[in-house]
């Protein structure tokens, strides 16, 4: 019996339907992030981080390849670079800071070392628009003291759809000591309006060393 | 030209087809020749060479029924066709390179639910464990297991290690302390994302019955009383 052979508007129907069975394998198995979304939902999962309510996304590069993610639950504060690699979207460095109390700042740091330089992502969320947000760190060893401050752009403040404030920022090029981790009390952060603090907290600091 | 010829020149009039379409096309030209062949032969006997000649000649120039032909073979379809295997094939791709990551991460798992000792190295064990414990605290989806304390003078070694309640899951970013004791030294066994494991020295007064594991996450304290032995002194 001669073979019928499909038209090539068929054939492509019966493709696409093999690619979502091939999607709908790999999202089950949590083989493939097809969204950069998926790639932060893994790790919010992962820190039981359920309900998500704000997504607030930023790009760092000059492509659509590369983002940050800020995810808020009633928890905890996530926060994590994303991009796209043939291997699917991947989550590359992250950072947490709990948020479940009712402060009206919080605020975390993620480190990333590599061998071309050193990024830290000031994130965090502030309950009222501050003036400024003034980063500081200082730290005392021996006879020496090292200090360093520094604003967080006006641009870099963002508003939340619950009308919370939430910021992300890279400090570019700073030599904190990758072994400080934590909220050790010797990175803070000040939220100011006018001549009021309204609050100052220790920044929760995680660091990563990559490529 | 006989009618493998007159369709070998169809197809070369044609771009960008695949082994079935040729194979298709070739079939379909060389039965409409048959088909012309089939009165010749039948009706006014002619032989066989005579009767493909003139069923060629009726049927036109080859370059133009191939570009007749092309019209239904668009190349639109082709390339979107392409992109589809393109995808699959990363898609696929993308999954198994995972594979490995995530058999480690369920050795890891599994390492920790059913064998934690093995987490230590031999002389670690004979030099710190004086007791196996099985011990369990639920934090969040993961939990957290003590397999094993030990006592020296003023000192408790506490072995634990924290996994996720899925064999596949990945357990979170969450760390031990102890209630009212200071932390002397912590070492890290094993830090995958299925499982770690950890040996903490706190400093306890001899004699002390239990120590408390606590572990703050979102607000919860999750607490694990841990029993200690001490040998008796002479």
């Amino acid at each position: 019996m001669k073979e019928k052979v499909l038209t090539r508007k068929k054939t492509v129907l019966r493709r696409l339907g093999l690619l979502l069975s091939v999607m709908l394998l790999a999202s089950s198995l949590s083989g493939y992030n097809f969204a950069p979304r998926m790639a932060v939902s893994e790790i919010a999962d992962q820190e039981d981080m359920k309900y998500y309510k704000t997504f607030i996304t930023s790009f760092p590069g000059d492509t659509v390849l590369k983002r940050n993610y800020l995810v808020e639950t009633e928890e905890a504060l996530l926060f994590s670079t994303v991009g796209w690699t043939p291997y699917g979207w991947m989550a590359y460095e992250w950072g947490k800071i709990e948020a479940w109390d009712d402060a009206p700042l919080h605020a975390g740091m993620m480190s990333k070392y590599t061998e071309k330089g050193n990024t830290h992502w000031l994130y965090g969320r502030v309950a009222e628009r501050p003036d400024n947000l003034w980063f500081y760190y200082e730290v005392k060893e021996g006879l020496h003291t090292s200090r360093f401050g520094v604003s967080v752009p006006e641009e870099d403040i963002f508003q939340g759809e619950n009308g919370a404030w939430y910021f992300i920022t890279a400090i570019e090029d700073r030599h904190f000591d990758r072994e400080r981790q934590g909220a050790d009390g010797e990175f803070r952060l000040n939220a100011v309006k006018g001549s009021e603090k309204l609050a100052g907290v220790p920044v929760w600091r995680q660091s990563w060393h990559g490529r | 030209m006989d009618k493998k010829e007159y369709s070998r020149q169809v197809i070369a009039a044609m771009r960008h087809l695949r082994a079935d379409e040729i194979a298709a096309i070739r079939a379909e030209i060389e039965g409409h020749i048959e088909d012309r062949m089939e009165p010749l032969l039948e009706l006014q006997g002619i032989d066989e060479e005579e009767a493909q000649r003139r069923s060629i000649a009726a049927m036109g120039d080859p370059a133009e029924i191939g570009r007749a032909f092309q019209k239904h073979y668009s190349y639109f379809w082709l390339w979107v066709d392409r992109a589809i295997i393109a995808l699959i094939v990363l898609v696929l791709w993308g999954t198994v390179w995972r594979i490995p990551g995530h058999l480690e991460n369920v050795k890891d798992n599994l390492t920790a639910r059913y064998a934690p000792m093995s987490f230590l190295h031999e002389t670690t064990r004979k030099q710190w464990v004086d007791m196996e414990v099985d011990l369990r605290a639920q934090v969040g989806s993961d939990i957290l297991r003590v397999y094993a304390v030990g006592t020296k003078e003023n000192e408790a070694t506490i072995f634990w290690c924290g996994y996720d309640e899925s064999i596949h899951g990945q357990v979170g970013q969450w760390s031990v302390e102890y209630e009212d004791c200071h932390i002397l030294e912590i070492l890290v066994h094993a830090s995958g994302g299925g499982a770690y494991a950890y040996v903490d020295t706190v400093e306890v007064e001899t004699g002390t019955p239990s120590v408390t594991a606590v572990v703050k996450r979102y607000g919860e304290r999750i607490t694990l009383d841990i029993p200690l032995v001490w040998e008796e002194t002479p």
